[in-house]
């Protein structure tokens, strides 16, 4: 799909991303980032990339718990960003836009993983076979998330661990959120604040026992 | 405020994320109730939710990796089948791609029933005009040999029409009943005529009035 630079009608080049160093990107904001897309968009996409890619992966990680489900999805998240064209427009929530797209093939995922499983259970298969392969990350991430807080989070609702996610991990403010939920604000703060009260819930229960 | 309202703002009230009005409301409520307090200080409580992270040398190969693919695919112009159309493109690669939430089966169904419907509509519709025309073509005939009787019961014993109203054929649109003129009342004896203006005519009366189809 063409796509116009910003300033004439000239479809935007393939095959000429090249990456700039992190530092440079993490350094730059996305108001800048837009400004140049009105110049140079392929430099403005490399910038994204760069600054966005490490969050989206470990967004997409957190919720797959699959390393090379998350990397496909990042991948793909990025690919589509190429070829979305209000991606650099103004007033364009580009941040939101990013993890929106991320959330959402996750959920596609996770939910298609739930339902091959329940398929091979209900063949009276193992369902074994779907869980995850592990690489040196996901056996990182297994370790981290199976104690404290990250594994009290694995009785919490799909829903409400992604909200936790957002918030916590990937570090998004309320207004970020809504728009990356497309919710409200004040939806935002009540789903964020009934899983915090569970949490402790399941942390007490986890106590007791 | 009240209990339930509270604690659905435990998490803004604690990220200083309320604004200024709800958060004095809410500091009121924990002061006269035990049972809102124990829980923002039992959420209070928790552990510092932090992000694990794989170790940055994984972390290296993951991303040299990462932008090594995303070159390839951009350079090669693969699009992951994701691309974002508009309005029908939009909805039916939804459909496909099962991100649109609606089940297909529903939608399906909900496709036939407007199908349904509107098939329904356009016969009715054309009934009814079939039926309008049907009903102003009778009271036409009604009319016209209504006007015919009036003139036949002004005519004097002789024979002859009342001044200026002298009767004249009556033709009747080949939609008319055919035994119009049996139906007609006998009264000067009844006569008919077959045929007298090509095979498609007939002329019906008795005595002057002729009805003419």
């Amino acid at each position: 799909m063409p796509h116009s630079s910003g300033e004439g009608d000239e479809p935007m080049a393939r095959a000429t991303l090249k990456l700039v160093p992190k530092a440079e990107a993490a350094g730059v904001s996305d108001e800048e980032i837009h400004d140049i897309a009105t110049r140079d968009r392929e430099r403005a996409f490399d910038l994204l990339v760069r600054k966005y890619r490490d969050r989206i992966y470990y967004h997409a990680l957190y919720i797959t718990r699959d390393s090379e489900e998350a990397f496909d999805v990042a991948q793909d998240v990025f690919v589509r960003g190429y070829h979305e064209p209000r991606l650099f427009d103004p007033g364009f929530r580009t941040k939101a836009w990013l993890f929106r797209v991320c959330t959402n093939r996750c959920y596609n995922i996770v939910r298609d993983r739930h339902r091959r499983g329940g398929i091979l259970d209900r063949l009276g298969k193992a369902s074994a076979g779907l869980q995850v392969q592990h690489t040196a990350i996901d056996a990182v991430l297994d370790r981290e998330m199976s104690e404290g807080v990250a594994h009290a989070m694995d009785a919490l609702s799909p829903e409400h661990r992604t909200i936790l996610t957002l918030r916590y991990f990937d570090d998004l403010s309320y207004q970020e959120i809504a728009d990356v939920l497309q919710v409200k604000l004040g939806t935002v703060m009540s789903r964020l604040s009934r899983p915090k009260v569970r949490l402790h819930g399941v942390l007490s229960e986890g106590e007791g026992e | 405020m009240n209990c339930w309202r509270v604690q659905n703002l435990v998490a803004p009230f604690l990220d200083g994320e309320l604004p200024d009005a709800e958060c004095e409301a809410v500091g009121a409520h924990i002061e006269v109730c035990a049972e809102c307090l124990a829980v923002i200080e039992s959420v209070e409580a928790l552990p510092p939710l932090t992000a694990p992270r794989a170790p940055q040398e994984l972390e290296a190969a993951l991303f040299d990796r990462f932008d090594a693919c995303l070159k390839e695919r951009l350079a090669a112009g693969i699009d992951p089948g994701i691309d974002a159309p508009t309005g029908v493109g939009a909805a039916v690669a939804g459909l496909a791609r099962r991100e649109v939430r609606v089940p297909m089966v529903a939608a399906a169904a909900w496709l036939g029933v407007m199908v349904m419907l509107a098939g329904g509509v356009a016969l009715n519709h054309t009934k009814v005009q079939d039926l309008e025309d049907s009903v102003a073509r009778r009271e036409a005939i009604i009319q016209a040999l209504q006007e015919r009787v009036a003139v036949a019961d002004a005519r004097s014993d002789d024979g002859t029409d009342p001044p200026g109203r002298a009767m004249a054929p009556v033709f009747l649109p080949p939609s008319a009943p055919s035994a119009l003129g049996a139906a007609l009342p006998p009264r000067r004896g009844l006569y008919s005529q077959p045929g007298i203006v090509g095979a498609s005519v007939r002329q019906a009366s008795y005595d002057a009035p002729r009805v003419v189809r």
